[in-house]
């Protein structure tokens, strides 16, 4: 199964990390608890036997102790808590009142579990838990020795049992309320963390609807406030929507401009049917400008790429591929072709585009120049400059207006493809800068190109 | 001459195969890339005229190999988008110049005479040898400014020898570069329109621009007049 919901990927993982980690802290809690219930238990029994030992008296060989003690549940009968001192031989020298019934069972114990009754051993003392007539009990041993009046040395065993009832009746209310608690901090934190996914993935609910309000055409932007990680993806995605929105738009203009363009010629055509002798020309100047026209499109269709971030810096380098394979066309020329281009120059840009520029803007130099083409680039106040010029004819001053208008030829005597200059000032203008020609230091025409960094 | 045309979409093609009949080529076409290697290897041609985007071997490889394995022709490229990247690669590969569609056949014309005057070395389409002018543009030829009356054999055949001046051209080449491949090739044929053409050229037999090499073929040896 693929759960598709961040949500609830994020609550699956919880809901069964939760119950181990809950379940683990209750282990240690009610360890915990246990040790220390049983450390206060092993503290009360030793007060118990500082109690027997200080009623205790040796007489003789005797040791007697009184009837009745601080401690009522002594003299109780199946009080719960009971004592009894042995001696070295393991011969029960005292019992308790409350122990009476018990008397057989704790001569077959001693008779039959030796291993709990250790070797008698002065000061040494016990803790353990052990069934005795069927109940649980915590025992305390502990083993003391006593002068004789001779002088002997006899070493007596005062143990203490209590039945564990109260403390196993303490532990499992402990354990209930404990995990009561538990159980109710775990569904506390797992509804938290729910309340809290849900706070945390709002935005991302609200791009989602921001986003269909834009796909049904209702807002163009992503316009709300979003956390710092989001609003980066909003801000790439404003990008991308803004751009593809130009896009559209230019889309629209070239399609509109097409339709346009093409219907005067096509009018001009239609208009010239019935007159048979202007028939030819005619058709010949207007396919010639509708092939123009959809030629000027479909360079502009291709070559366009928004990208900025784009960075070419071998303008040089496209320069002189350019102009090689020029020279090649023009070869009886012999042109001389010299290019400067500072090494910090870049454009921000298709490196077709740019091909597309220099080439035609090259091509023309090759074509009207004599001997000598020049190329140079630098950037003046942030704006690539690139200079192209030769030692032709040049421009006219009055010209120079016009030939940078669409399709416009200052020569038509010199066999061109036309729209080369048109295309330039095209490309050139989609990235925000412009085109100006002026008369060379070679002598001939000089076009400068600027282009936005 | 002769001229191999690579074009892949068939009105173009054989439009151009039309026009450069018409003027007098011997032509060869090729519908696509495989096919233009294999015509293009084989054949010494005066010219070629590749499209860039053909099947199977694209133009620009094609005029790539086709340098490779050694053949020298001027190779005019056609190319539909236009682009520089385009245009530059396949200038970059070997060819000599380009023309973006569509185009006109005055156009073609112009860069095909210019080709071909480039690899026989002439810069000005107007050859001049004394009193004889030939116009590889107009495809005239006069003596003292007076136009000669040459049939278009006549003339081909004057065209190829004056654009191979000082080597001697043998009948076969002559032929090869003068007729399509479906003509008669008699080797008569030549010797008959070599005899008319000097006899056209030089009527008193002063100038004997054509000589015959016993057993090779025929050679221009009139000098170009210096500019």
């Amino acid at each position: 199964m693929k759960l598709r919901s961040l949500a609830s990927r994020l609550l699956l993982a919880s809901a069964l990390l939760l119950p181990l980690f809950l379940g683990l802290t209750g282990y240690a809690l009610n360890l915990g608890f246990e040790d220390s219930l049983e450390a206060a238990e092993a503290e009360g029994l030793q007060s118990h036997v500082y109690l027997l030992l200080g009623a205790a008296e040796l007489e003789g060989n005797t040791l007697s102790l009184p009837e009745a003690f601080a401690e009522p549940r002594f003299s109780q009968l199946n009080s719960g808590l009971l004592a009894e001192v042995r001696d070295q031989q393991g011969q029960q020298v005292w019992l308790s009142e409350s122990g009476r019934l018990l008397v057989d069972e704790l001569n077959t114990r001693q008779a039959k579990k030796p291993a709990s009754n250790s070797p008698l051993r002065s000061g040494g003392t016990q803790f353990f838990s052990e069934k005795l007539a069927d109940n649980p009990f915590f025992i305390f041993n502990h083993d003391v020795s006593w002068e004789t009046s001779e002088g002997q040395e006899r070493v007596f065993r005062f143990t203490i049992f209590h039945e564990q009832s109260l403390f196993i009746a303490a532990r499992s209310a402990y354990r209930a309320q404990l995990w009561r608690w538990l159980g109710a901090a775990a569904a506390l934190l797992i509804l938290m963390q729910w309340l809290i996914l849900r706070w945390g993935l709002q935005p991302m609910k609200r791009l989602a609807a921001e986003l269909k309000a834009i796909e049904s055409g209702h807002h163009e932007q992503l316009e709300g406030e979003y956390p710092r990680e989001v609003q980066q993806v909003t801000d790439n995605l404003n990008a991308v929507i803004t751009r593809e929105m130009q896009q559209r738009e230019r889309y629209r203009n070239s399609l509109s401009d097409l339709a346009h363009s093409l219907k005067t010629p096509l009018a001009v055509l239609r208009g010239s049917l019935g007159r048979a002798e202007e028939r030819e020309e005619q058709i010949e100047t207007q396919v010639q400008r509708m092939d123009e026209i959809i030629g000027r499109q479909l360079q502009r269709a291709i070559t366009r790429n928004l990208a900025p971030q784009n960075k070419v810096r071998d303008i040089g380098q496209i320069a002189q591929r350019l102009a090689l394979a020029l020279g090649k066309v023009y070869r009886e020329k012999d042109m001389r072709f010299e290019a400067h281009v500072n090494e910090d120059c870049s454009f921000n840009g298709d490196a077709r585009d740019l091909m597309e520029v220099i080439g035609n803007l090259l091509e023309n130099a090759f074509k009207y120049g004599h001997k000598h083409v020049a190329l140079s680039g630098n950037i003046e106040e942030d704006v690539l400059l690139i200079r192209i010029s030769d030692d032709g004819p040049g421009i006219e001053e009055s010209l120079q207006n016009d030939i940078l208008k669409r399709g416009a030829r200052a020569d038509t005597a010199q066999t061109g493809q036309g729209i080369g200059l048109a295309m330039a000032t095209e490309i050139i203008s989609g990235y925000g800068g412009s085109l100006e020609v002026s008369r060379a230091a070679l002598g001939g025409a000089e076009f400068i190109v600027s282009l936005p960094r | 001459m002769r001229l191999l045309i690579v074009e892949d979409e068939p009105t173009l093609r054989d439009q151009l195969q039309q026009q450069l009949q018409e003027q007098g080529y011997a032509v060869d076409v090729a519908i696509d890339g495989r096919e233009g290697l294999y015509y293009g290897e084989e054949t010494n041609y005066d010219l070629a005229i590749i499209d860039i985007g053909l099947p199977h071997i694209n133009g620009i490889e094609l005029i790539r190999q086709l340098r490779e394995k050694g053949q020298h022709y001027p190779v005019l490229i056609l190319t539909a988008r236009g682009e520089w990247q385009d245009k530059v690669e396949g200038l970059e590969a070997g060819a000599d110049d380009y023309l973006v569609k569509p185009f006109h056949h005055e156009e073609l014309s112009a860069r095909i005479n210019a080709l071909l005057r480039r690899a026989s070395g002439h810069a000005s389409p107007q050859l001049k040898f004394g009193d004889i002018v030939l116009d590889t543009a107009a495809k005239t030829v006069s003596r003292n400014e007076n136009l000669l009356e040459l049939t278009s054999f006549e003339y081909k055949t004057l065209e190829y020898l004056v654009m191979k001046a000082g080597s001697t051209i043998s009948k076969t080449e002559l032929t090869e570069h003068l007729y399509d491949q479906d003509f008669d090739r008699d080797s008569n044929v030549i010797e008959v329109f070599v005899g008319r053409l000097r006899k056209k050229l030089d009527p008193d037999n002063s100038l004997k621009p054509i000589a015959t090499i016993r057993g090779q073929g025929y050679l221009f040896n009139l000098k170009q007049d210096a500019h």
